[in-house]
């Protein structure tokens, strides 16, 4: 059943996203995990279609904002409006209130916004003038943003980068899948085609199976001598912290379920480590300079090769 | 005298050759595994410490080790399910599991874990 979810998926979003499975695959595993993604890449690579498409195929209402560095907190979670008929205030409710929200270009607005964004998604509720809203249930949160602007941006700083689940990485189609994008006709790529997988009693079942996908104590404290190791490596100016590693277990459950299995084996946890991991660590700056490392993920690849997982 | 120490030399050598090329006696799926685990870590070069056994696979059948695969990785799916989801063994030891243990032994995988690199087959 599991691998046929993961399949019935994939194959709804290939009807209008070309060559994009892994990313898919990972947004089902967020999805699965209850947590929210960063998408980055260039803009024009399919990241808002893929969105899309993943809200549809999963039956779930899907709204975008595109944040801007003029946008206040109340433009996303809404706020109180007077009602000329009743004489009153009413909350009228922001973009928000969806399932899957689509924060595009997330480092364009200013802080205030951003942690208004964040706290709706670690509490999954928003409180304006003391009024506290529960967001819909299932809500994810995927936010882009574009690694190559540098004017005019707000780079998420540690804590809030720490949010989200998982971080992708968006490249440019290779050349026979961008043939294959410039081959096929526009008007193809229209998202009402996608037929729901799921109904939100299935959803409901699916998660709680998740849930149920079992870690033993050995992948538990596996995953300790990992975070210990990156907390250890001379090359980074900040590991992972206890939260990364928790959502690294939600991650690998999802990917175990996905794979058909009910137990995580270190296989999910090394395949989810990069995606999870490289968005939370910050390399030391001098380690960078002498050339020593480039990119996180090589720090988290490095950890895996020298840490005996259990056989 | 130096007869003496040539034959003893090479009955030793005879002796230890014999010894790898006979295959590892194993009574259960787990002993199995673990004797799998150790001849990977031995003889396969180039393996780092945290490989999985999805890794040493793939490495092993890119060398080209003659191996059934289909019934060494039902095999090994239900060792993983043993070992890290808490599931019973049904099935006994494994004879391809034995094998390919024996095979990298007697080191027909054809390198030793001296750094060098398997050849590209």
């Amino acid at each position: 059943m599991d691998i046929a979810i993961k399949e019935r998926v994939l194959a709804q979003i290939r009807t209008v996203v070309i060559g994009r499975d892994r990313e898919a695959d990972l947004l089902l595993v967020a999805f699965l995990s209850g947590g929210h993604v960063l998408l980055e890449g260039v803009p024009g690579i399919s990241k808002t279609i893929l969105a899309k498409a993943f809200a549809r195929c999963m039956g779930l209402d899907f709204k975008r904002i595109q944040f801007t560095p003029d946008m206040l907190p109340l433009d996303m979670i809404g706020g109180f409006v007077f009602n000329t008929k009743e004489r009153e205030f009413e909350f009228r409710k922001g973009p928000v209130f969806t399932n899957l929200l689509l924060a595009d270009e997330i480092n364009r607005a200013p802080p205030k916004v951003q942690s208004a964004l964040l706290e709706a998604m670690q509490e999954k509720q928003v409180t304006v003038e003391g009024l506290t809203q529960r967001l819909p249930f299932p809500f994810m949160v995927i936010a882009t943003q574009n690694p190559q602007e540098f004017q005019g941006v707000y780079p998420l700083p540690e804590n809030q980068l720490d949010r989200f689940l998982i971080r992708i990485d968006l490249p440019y189609p290779d050349i026979p899948t961008e043939s294959m994008i410039l081959r096929r006709n526009l008007s193809d790529m229209d998202t009402v085609n996608i037929e729901p997988v799921f109904t939100e009693a299935e959803l409901r079942e699916v998660l709680r199976m998740v849930e149920k996908v079992h870690v033993s104590d050995e992948i538990i404290d596996y995953l300790a001598i990992i975070a210990a190791e990156t907390r250890k490596d001379k090359r980074l100016r900040l590991g992972a912290s206890p939260r990364a590693m928790v959502h690294l277990v939600h991650c690998s459950r999802a990917n175990a379920f996905l794979s058909g299995r009910d137990f995580v084996t270190p296989e999910d946890i090394k395949k989810m480590s990069s995606f999870v991991l490289s968005h939370r660590l910050k390399l030391d700056q001098s380690a960078v300079l002498t050339g020593n490392v480039a990119d996180p993920t090589e720090v988290v690849r490095d950890i895996f090769t020298k840490v005996r997982p259990p056989r | 005298m130096v007869v003496d120490l040539v034959l003893t030399a090479a009955s030793i050598l005879g002796f230890t050759a014999q010894r790898r090329a006979r295959p590892p006696a194993v009574s259960n799926p787990l002993e199995a595994f673990q004797i799998l685990d150790r001849s990977i870590e031995k003889f396969v070069p180039n393996l780092p410490v945290g490989f999985t056994w999805g890794e040493a696979v793939e490495r092993l059948k890119r060398s080209g080790v003659k191996l059934d695969w289909g019934r060494f990785e039902t095999s090994l799916d239900e060792y993983e399910a043993f070992r890290y989801g808490g599931h019973q063994m049904t099935n006994g030891v494994e004879p391809e599991v034995v094998r390919l243990a024996t095979t990298l032994r007697r080191n027909i995988v054809g390198y030793r874990n001296k750094g060098k690199s398997p050849s590209p087959n």
